[in-house]
C-alpha cells in the first residue's frame, strides 16, 4: 500500500481532468451498468454430491446425443409400462397405489427415486410419454430426473418438468358485469388461482425449450430399467409409453387434404370471440388476468376503474413450457383463421413464439412455431409462422380446446448453440484468467501459445460460430438489431485474441464484459413475454379486426381519464367502509405486494373475523410525522431498529400481554423476537419510577433473512477441493483458490464481525445494553481474525457477488439466502453446477467435552407493530392484534409468499419469518432441508438505546485496519469508547441506569456496596 | 404622538394628516388604500409564511427544547447550544469540514462559473448553446454524480483501480470512498464538477444583458483593455446576477451533504467528510433528537446569513 502516496495526487489529477472535460462523463456513464458494487447476497439449498456434479459434467448434451445416434433406426412399435408396475426393491421412496381421477396410479412423493423395467421390442429411437396426475401441493412445476439403466443418457434428461393444471376461481365474480369480483371502488379484483388436477400427458422434452421436438432416446432391444428421481413436487404416474417418433403433418399436406375434401371458408357471422383473460386452464400460478390501460379499445376498458382485460401483461407469461388453454364451440363447419389481438413490446427487434395445440394435438408441424412480432402497440394478426397465415378446419357443434404453449420456436436451435458457445468462451476466459489474474499485464509475455494452444484454436472457432449466429439471427428476425451487434462484437474480440496472443491480456476485461452482456441477452432471449387481449376465431375470408384505436378514440379516452383523475382516489387499495371495529393498516412495500395483502384480507381475514381493514400504501417516511400528528394507523410494518426506537418513546404498544401471544411467537425462530424486545431494567437511582414496566416484545416478525454459503460445485470438483464446513477448512483451501486468482465473498465490518463472534458464542452487548462488549478478549480476537481475512488473506472488500459467481471469479461466498432464487432464475448458464449450503463455522467444545461445529448465521428481521393510541376502543385493539396474528400465520404467509413470487417473477422470494410457511413455499425438498438446517441455527443482534452508533464505529475500526494497516485491536479499543459514550448519553436521555466509562455493572454494584458498607 | 391625539382627531372628524397619525395607523390606512396590491400578494405571502418563515421560527424555538418526534418537547434553555459547542467534538469537526468545503467549493465554483460563462459568452450563439449544455449537464442530470462511484469503485474491476493496477502504481484495489485520506478531496472535486449550476446559467444570462453601447461609450472614455471593461462595465451591470450566483454558491457549499452521503455512505469514514448538514441529519434522523438538530440548523442558518452579508459587502466593491 506504499504506492498510495503516489496515487492520491494522481487521482486528483484525474478528477481535475474530469472537471474540465465534462464530455468524458457521457462515455463513462454508458458503462456504469457494467460494474455494480452491490454486495448482493445469495444462498442455495441443494445438496448434490461432488460425484453427482461430475456425472452431470461428464454427460453429453442432447445435441451431441442426437449426433451420436443420427443413423440409428426408429423404434418399431410402442410399449406401455403401467405406473403401478414399479420395481419395489430398487425404489427408495414411499410410493403408494391409489385411485386418482378414476384411474389407478402410483403416487410418487417429492423426493426419492421410483424404478421400472421395460421390454424394448427392437433397437431404435423412442420418444417417451407419461400419463400423469399432478398432486395438489406447492406452486411449482413437477420436476423429475430420468435415468436409463442407472445413467443419465444426456444432460437435459436430468431436468424434466411437467406442468400442473390451474384454474381461476371466478365464483365471486358471478354477479359482477365484468365476470370478476369487484372491490368497493368498482375495480376488478384478480381471481384466486387454484390447482384443478386432471389426467395429463407429458412428452419427455427439453425444459429449457432448446429442442422443439420431444427427446428421442436410443434403446437396444431387451429389458431395461429406467428411473424417475423426484426433485420437486409429488405426482401420480398412470403409465409410461415408449413409442417411435412420428413427425406431424406439414401445413402444405394438410392444405392439400382440405382442398381435396372441398372445405370452404365459413360465413362471416360465424365469428367466435374469446376474451383472453378468461382461460379455461393454465399451467402456472404466475399467469393471471392483467389490466392494460394503454389502449382505449382493449376489451373491456374503463378510464378510471381497473378492468382485467388481458392475460400475460409485461412478463407474467413468458417462461418456456407454460401454457394457457381456451375452448370454444364451432358454429359452422369450414375453414377458420384464428386472430389474436396482442401486444409484444418487450422483446425488441425479435418475435416471441407459441405452440398451438388443438385438443392436445399439434394440428400441423408449423403450428409449433407461431410467431408474434415486436411492436410497441397492440397488433392483430392471424396465427402465422412469420411467412404463412394459417387456416384451420373446425366441425360445426364440436368443442375445441386451444392451448398456447410457450416455445422458443425458430429461435430454439440458435439460442441453444449460442449458449454452448457461451459456455466454451466462459471456460476459456477462466483458463486465461488463471494465468493472468484479474488485471493482466499488457506488456508481459505470458506465452499463451505454449500454455493453452487448444483454447486459442477454440477461440477462433467460436468466433466464426458467433459471426454465423449473428447472420442467422438477422435472417430469422429479419432485422439487424443491437443483438447482432453484441454477437459481432464478441466474435471480433475472440478472433483478435485467438489470432494474436499479445492481444489476449489487452482485451481480457472487454472480453469479460461482453461475455456478461451476451449472458444477459441469452436470458432475455429465452423469455417469451406476450400479452393477449382476445382471440377471435373467424372466417378465413373475413377482415382482421382493427388493432389500435383511432386518434379520436384515443383523445376521448385520455380526456375521460383526465376527468376521472379528479374524483378517483388511486391510493386507497379498495378500502372498505369503516365500522366500529375497522382498523387501519399501513404498508410501505410496493403497490403489487400491497394488492396481494388487500386481496388476502378480502378473501381470508374479513370474512373470518368480521373486521374491515383499511389498507393504505404509504411512503416509508410517512409514519413518523403521522404518528406525531396523531393520524397514525393501528398497525404498521417496521424493520431494523425502528420498533425499539418507537417503543422506548412510547409510540407503539407492548404485545406480550395479548392472550394468544405465546401461540403466535411459537411460529418463529426465537431469535426473531430479539430485535423486537425492549430490554430495560429499573434504575436504582430513581426508585420512584418503574422503568422496567416498558420491557417486553413490541413487534411480531414477518420477514427474516439470513446468510448461506454458495459455491460452484463444478469449480470445486475441478480443483479437487471440498466445500469447507469450518473456517479452518476455508483457510486451507484458500491457497488453491487464490493460485487460480479466485476470490471469496465474505461479509465485512459489523456484519462479518457478528457472524464470527456469534459463532464463538460472543455477545455484542453486556450488562443489559449498558455497555458494548467489544473490549473483551474474545471480541478483540474475533475482530482481529476478521480484519486478517481482508488484510492478510486479501479478501476483496467491494465486489458484485452474483456476477463474479457466474463467471467463476468468486466460486464461493456468503450471501443472503434470497440470492438463491435470483441465481436460479437468472444465472441459467451455470444451472446444476452450483449450490448453497450451511455456513462454515468454528469447532467448539460443549460442556460435556464433545466437539461440534457452531455455524450460526446472523439474521435480520422486520415485522408488524401496533401503534399506541389511548383512544382506541378495546374492540379495535383486539382486531388489530387479530390482524397481526393472522398475517403472520403459516397459512397467510405461505399464500403471500407464493403470490409474491407469482406476481414479481421467479427471481424473487418472500423471506418469511414463519418457519411453517417456508415449508409450503416454492422450495424443493432438498433445498428446504438445507435452508431449515440454517434457519434453526440463527442469532440476532438485540437493539438497545444508542445501538445505531455501533455500526459506524465498528466500520471505522475495520476500515482503519484495512486502509491504514492499523492494528485491529488498537483501532477497536480506540473506537469502542465512543460507542459506550453514546450508549450512556442515550440511556441518560431515557432515565435508565448508566455505567462510568470502563466500568462493568459488577464493579459498579461492588463499589456501591462498599459505599453503603462504609456508611 | 400618542393614542389620545389620534382618538381626538377622529372624534372631530377633521381631515387627517400624516403627522397626526401613529405609524400603525398610517400603515393601516395605506394598506386599506392599496388593498388590491395586498390581495394580490396574499397567495404568495400565505404560502411563504406558512412553509418557509414559520418552520424557520419553529426550528429556532425547538432548538431550546429536547424533542424526540414522538413525545412532546421539553424546554431546556440553552443546553443544546452549550452541548453543541462544549461537548460535541464531532460538531466541531463538522464545522471545520463545512468551512473547508465552503471555502474551497464556494469561491472556486463561483469563479469557475463566472470564468466559464465569460468564455462561453464569446462563442457564436449556436456553439454557445451547445457548450452551455455540456457544462450545465452534470448539475441538471440529478444522480449522475454516481458515475464517480463507478470510476472510483473499490472493486478491483473499478475504472481507476483497474487503470492504476494496470500501470503498476498499486497492487490491490484502493477503497476510494472508504478511505479517510481520499474522501474529502474526492468530494470536493465532485462538488466542483456539479457546481456549474444555476449560478452559471444566470451569469450567462447576465453577460448577455449588458448593453453593447456601454462598451463603445467606455472605449471612448478611455477603457484600455478587456480586464478594465470587465471590471468597470460588465461586472457592475450584472451585479444582480452576481448576487444571485453568490447566494446560490453559499447555500450550495454550506448545505453540501447529499452527494457525500451518496458517494461515501453515512457517516463517511472517520467523519472525514462529515458536514454540519450530516450532523443535523444524524441527530434529526437517526437519533430522534430533533431539538438538538434544530439547534444545529439554527447555527447553520446563522452561518449562511453571515456569509451572505460578507458577500454583499464584497460585491459592493465591484467596479470601484
Amino acid at each position: 500500500m506504499k504506492n498510495l502516496k503516489l496515487t492520491k495526487p494522481l487521482a486528483l489529477l484525474l478528477s481535475g481532468l474530469m472537471v474540465t472535460s465534462s464530455f468524458a462523463f457521457t462515455a463513462a456513464a454508458a458503462d456504469t451498468d457494467g460494474t455494480n458494487d452491490g454486495n448482493t447476497a445469495s444462498s442455495s439449498v441443494v445438496t448434490q454430491s461432488i460425484s453427482e456434479v461430475q456425472e452431470l459434467m461428464n454427460t453429453i448434451s442432447y445435441a451431441d446425443y442426437t449426433e451420436l445416434y443420427a443413423s440409428a433406426p426408429k423404434g418399431r412399435s410402442s410399449v406401455t409400462v403401467n405406473g403401478t408396475d414399479y420395481v419395489a426393491e430398487e425404489t427408495d421412496t414411499q410410493v403408494k397405489q391409489d385411485t386418482y381421477g378414476g384411474k389407478n396410479a402410483l403416487y410418487t412423493p417429492e423426493e426419492g427415486t421410483v424404478v421400472y423395467n421395460v421390454d424394448i421390442p427392437s433397437d431404435g429411437l423412442y420418444t417417451i410419454e407419461a400419463e400423469y396426475y399432478p398432486i395438489t401441493g406447492k406452486a411449482s412445476d413437477i420436476e423429475r430426473s430420468f435415468r436409463i439403466d442407472g445413467k443419465i443418457p444426456f444432460k437435459e434428461s436430468k431436468y424434466l418438468s411437467m406442468t400442473k393444471l390451474w384454474k381461476n376461481d371466478l365464483s365471486k365474480g358471478a354477479e359482477s358485469d365484468t365476470g370478476f369480483e369487484q372491490d368497493p371502488n368498482g375495480n376488478d379484483v384478480r381471481p384466486t388461482a387454484y390447482e384443478a388436477p386432471e389426467w395429463m400427458t407429458y412428452d419427455f422434452k427439453d425444459s429449457t425449450g432448446y429442442y422443439n421436438e420431444p427427446f428421442q432416446y436410443y434403446l437396444t432391444a431387451g429389458t431395461h430399467t429406467f428411473s424417475l428421481e423426484a426433485t420437486r413436487e409429488a405426482v401420480a404416474i398412470g403409465s409410461i409409453t415408449f413409442k417411435p417418433y412420428e413427425a406431424p403433418k406439414t401445413y402444405a399436406e394438410l392444405q392439400a387434404e382440405y382442398e381435396s375434401k372441398g372445405y370452404k371458408a365459413v360465413s362471416s357471422d360465424a365469428t367466435q370471440k374469446i376474451q383472453a383473460e378468461f382461460p379455461d386452464a393454465f399451467s402456472s400460478q404466475t399467469i393471471y388476468p392483467t389490466y392494460d390501460r394503454s389502449s382505449a379499445i382493449s376489451e373491456p376498458q374503463d378510464p378510471s376503474k381497473i378492468r382485467l382485460n388481458s392475460i400475460g401483461k409485461t412478463t407474467t407469461w413468458q417462461s418456456v413450457g407454460d401454457w394457457v388453454e381456451y375452448s370454444f364451440t364451432a358454429p359452422e363447419s369450414g375453414l377458420y383463421k384464428i386472430v389474436t389481438r396482442f401486444q409484444q413490446s418487450e422483446q425488441s427487434d425479435m418475435f416471441v413464439s407459441r405452440k398451438l395445440l388443438i385438443n392436445g394435438e399439434l394440428p400441423f408441424a408449423e403450428a409449433g412455431n407461431l410467431e408474434f412480432a415486436y411492436n410497441d402497440r397492440f397488433q392483430t394478426a392471424a396465427l402465422n409462422d412469420g411467412d404463412t397465415e394459417f387456416t384451420f378446419y373446425f366441425e360445426a357443434g364440436q368443442t375445441y380446446t386451444l392451448r398456447f404453449e410457450i416455445v422458443l420456436g425458430h429461435m430454439a436451435q440458435l439460442i441453444s448453440e449460442i449458449e454452448a458457445s457461451l459456455t466454451n468462451l466462459n471456460a476459456i476466459y477462466l483458463k486465461i484468467k488463471q494465468i493472468t489474474g484479474a488485471t493482466p499485464d499488457n506488456y508481459r509475455d505470458y506465452n499463451f501459445i505454449e500454455l493453452i494452444p487448444d483454447e486459442l484454436n477454440l477461440l477462433i472457432k467460436e468466433s466464426d460460430n458467433l459471426y454465423d449466429f449473428s447472420r442467422r439471427l438477422e435472417e430469422i428476425t429479419g432485422e439487424r438489431g443491437s443483438n447482432c451487434g453484441t454477437l459481432n462484437n464478441i466474435a471480433r474480440i475472440a478472433n483478435l485474441m485467438g489470432r494474436d496472443e499479445d492481444e489476449i491480456a489487452r482485451n481480457l476485461t472487454v472480453f469479460k464484459t461482453n461475455l456478461g452482456t451476451l449472458g444477459t441477452w441469452m436470458n432475455t432471449a429465452r423469455t417469451q413475454p406476450l400479452q393477449i387481449d382476445y382471440i377471435s376465431i373467424q372466417s378465413a375470408d373475413a377482415a382482421i379486426p382493427k388493432a389500435t384505436e383511432n386518434a379520436f378514440q384515443a383523445i376521448a379516452f385520455e380526456f375521460q381519464q383526465f376527468i376521472a383523475s379528479f374524483y378517483t382516489d388511486y391510493n386507497s387499495l379498495g378500502s372498505e367502509e369503516s365500522g366500529e371495529q375497522s382498523i387501519d393498516v399501513w404498508v410501505t412495500t410496493g403497490r403489487d405486494q400491497s394488492q396481494i395483502v388487500r386481496q388476502m384480507i378480502n378473501d381470508m381475514f374479513t370474512p373470518e373475523y368480521g373486521v374491515p381493514v383499511n389498507l393504505k400504501l404509504v411512503a416509508a417516511g410517512t409514519l413518523l410525522p403521522a404518528t406525531l400528528a396523531g393520524e397514525g394507523p393501528d398497525v404498521a410494518y417496521m424493520g431494523g431498529s425502528d420498533p425499539i426506537n418507537y417503543a422506548i418513546r412510547s409510540a407503539i404498544q407492548k404485545l406480550d400481554g395479548f392472550d394468544t401471544f405465546d401461540e403466535v411467537v411459537s411460529r418463529f425462530n426465537k431469535e426473531a423476537l430479539i430485535p423486537f424486545t425492549l430490554d430495560v431494567q429499573d434504575n436504582p437511582e430513581t426508585p420512584d419510577k418503574d422503568e422496567s414496566e416498558a420491557a417486553g416484545v413490541y413487534a411480531i416478525p414477518e420477514t427474516q433473512s439470513f446468510s448461506m454459503l454458495f459455491y460452484r460445485q463444478d469449480i470445486f470438483a475441478d480443483l479437487g477441493i471440498e466445500v469447507p464446513t469450518t473456517w479452518a477448512e476455508l483457510k486451507a483451501i484458500l491457497p488453491v483458490l487464490q493460485s487460480q486468482y479466485m476470490d471469496i465473498a465474505m461479509p465485512q465490518s459489523l456484519a462479518g464481525f457478528t457472524l464470527l463472534y456469534y459463532q464463538r458464542n460472543g455477545d455484542l452487548y453486556a450488562d443489559g445494553g449498558m455497555r458494548i462488549n467489544l473490549d473483551s478478549n474474545l471480541a478483540l480476537d474475533t475482530f482481529k481474525e476478521l480484519c486478517d481475512m481482508f488484510t492478510q488473506y486479501k479478501f476483496p472488500l467491494t465486489f458484485d457477488f452474483a456476477n463474479r459467481f457466474r463467471t467463476g471469479d468468486m466460486p464461493i461466498g456468503i450471501a443472503d439466502y434470497s440470492t438463491y432464487t435470483q441465481l436460479n432464475a437468472f444465472a441459467t448458464e451455470i444451472k446444476g453446477r452450483w449450490t448453497m449450503t450451511t455456513l462454515p463455522g468454528y469447532e467448539m467444545t460443549d460442556e460435556n467435552g464433545n466437539t461440534y461445529i457452531n455455524n450460526t448465521s446472523t439474521t435480520t428481521v422486520s415485522g408488524l407493530v401496533m401503534m399506541r393510541d389511548d383512544e382506541r376502543s378495546e374492540a379495535q385493539t383486539a382486531a388489530a392484534w387479530k390482524y397481526i396474528d393472522w398475517i403472520t400465520s403459516a397459512a397467510a404467509q405461505a399464500r403471500y409468499g407464493n403470490e409474491y413470487s407469482a406476481l414479481l417473477g421467479n427471481g424473487t422470494i418472500h423471506v418469511t419469518a414463519n418457519m411453517e410457511a417456508m415449508r409450503d413455499m416454492n422450495w424443493s425438498s432438498s433445498e428446504l432441508t438445507t435452508l431449515l438446517a440454517q434457519f434453526s441455527n440463527l442469532k440476532a443482534t438485540p437493539e438497545y438505546p444508542g445501538s445505531y452508533i455501533v455500526t459506524r464505529y465498528v466500520d471505522f475500526a475495520f476500515l482503519a485496519a484495512y486502509n491504514n494497516n492499523a492494528d485491529p485491536v488498537e483501532s477497536m479499543l480506540k473506537q469502542y469508547i465512543y460507542i459506550n459514550k453514546e450508549i450512556t448519553r442515550k440511556r441518560e436521555e431515557f432515565g435508565l441506569e448508566t455505567l462510568e466509562l470502563g466500568q462493568t455493572l459488577e464493579e459498579k454494584r461492588a463499589a456501591e456496596n462498599n459505599v453503603s458498607a462504609d456508611d | 404622538m400618542s393614542q389620545n391625539t389620534a382618538a381626538k382627531t377622529e372624534d372631530v372628524k377633521k381631515p387627517v394628516a400624516r403627522k397626526d397619525m401613529t405609524m400603525m395607523q398610517w400603515t393601516l390606512k395605506e394598506m386599506k388604500r392599496n388593498y388590491i396590491g395586498y390581495l394580490m400578494l396574499a397567495p404568495f405571502y400565505i404560502i411563504f409564511l406558512t412553509f418557509t418563515v414559520l418552520p424557520v421560527i419553529l426550528s429556532m424555538v425547538l432548538g431550546f427544547t429536547t424533542f424526540n418526534m414522538l413525545e412532546p418537547p421539553v424546554f431546556v434553555g440553552l443546553d443544546n447550544y452549550i452541548r453543541l459547542f462544549l461537548d460535541d467534538d464531532i460538531f466541531l469537526l463538522a464545522v471545520k469540514n463545512t468551512f473547508i468545503f465552503a471555502a474551497i467549493t464556494g469561491p472556486v465554483s463561483y469563479l469557475l462559473s463566472f470564468l466559464v460563462a465569460w468564455f462561453i459568452n464569446e462563442l457564436p450563439p449556436k456553439i454557445r448553446a451547445l457548450v452551455t449544455l455540456v457544462f450545465y449537464a452534470p448539475s441538471i442530470s440529478g444522480q449522475v454524480y454516481t458515475i464517480w462511484l463507478t470510476l472510483f469503485s473499490g472493486d478491483s474491476y473499478g475504472w481507476v483501480n483497474g487503470w492504476l493496477m494496470e500501470l503498476g502504481f498499486i497492487t490491490e484495489p484502493v477503497q476510494w470512498f472508504k478511505n479517510a485520506a481520499y474522501v474529502m478531496p474526492l468530494c470536493i472535486v465532485v462538488a466542483l464538477w456539479t457546481s456549474l449550476g444555476t449560478a452559471f446559467l444566470s451569469f450567462i444570462a447576465g453577460l448577455q444583458t449588458v448593453d453593447k453601447s456601454l462598451y463603445e461609450a467606455a472605449a471612448v472614455d478611455g477603457i484600455k483593455n478587456r480586464w478594465q471593461e470587465l471590471w468597470y462595465i460588465t461586472l457592475p451591470v450584472m451585479k444582480p446576477q452576481l448576487m444571485f450566483g453568490a447566494v446560490m454558491a453559499i447555500t450550495g457549499s454550506f448545505g453540501f451533504g447529499g452527494i457525500v452521503t451518496a458517494l461515501c455512505g453515512f457517516p463517511s469514514v472517520d467523519y472525514a467528510a462529515h458536514t454540519i448538514m450530516h450532523h443535523l441529519e444524524d441527530y434529526g434522523g437517526q437519533r430522534f433528537e430533533v431539538g438538538y438538530s434544530s439547534a444545529i440548523a439554527t447555527i447553520l442558518f446563522l452561518m449562511m446569513v453571515g456569509a451572505n452579508a460578507l458577500v454583499k459587502k464584497l460585491l459592493s466593491k465591484v467596479g470601484q
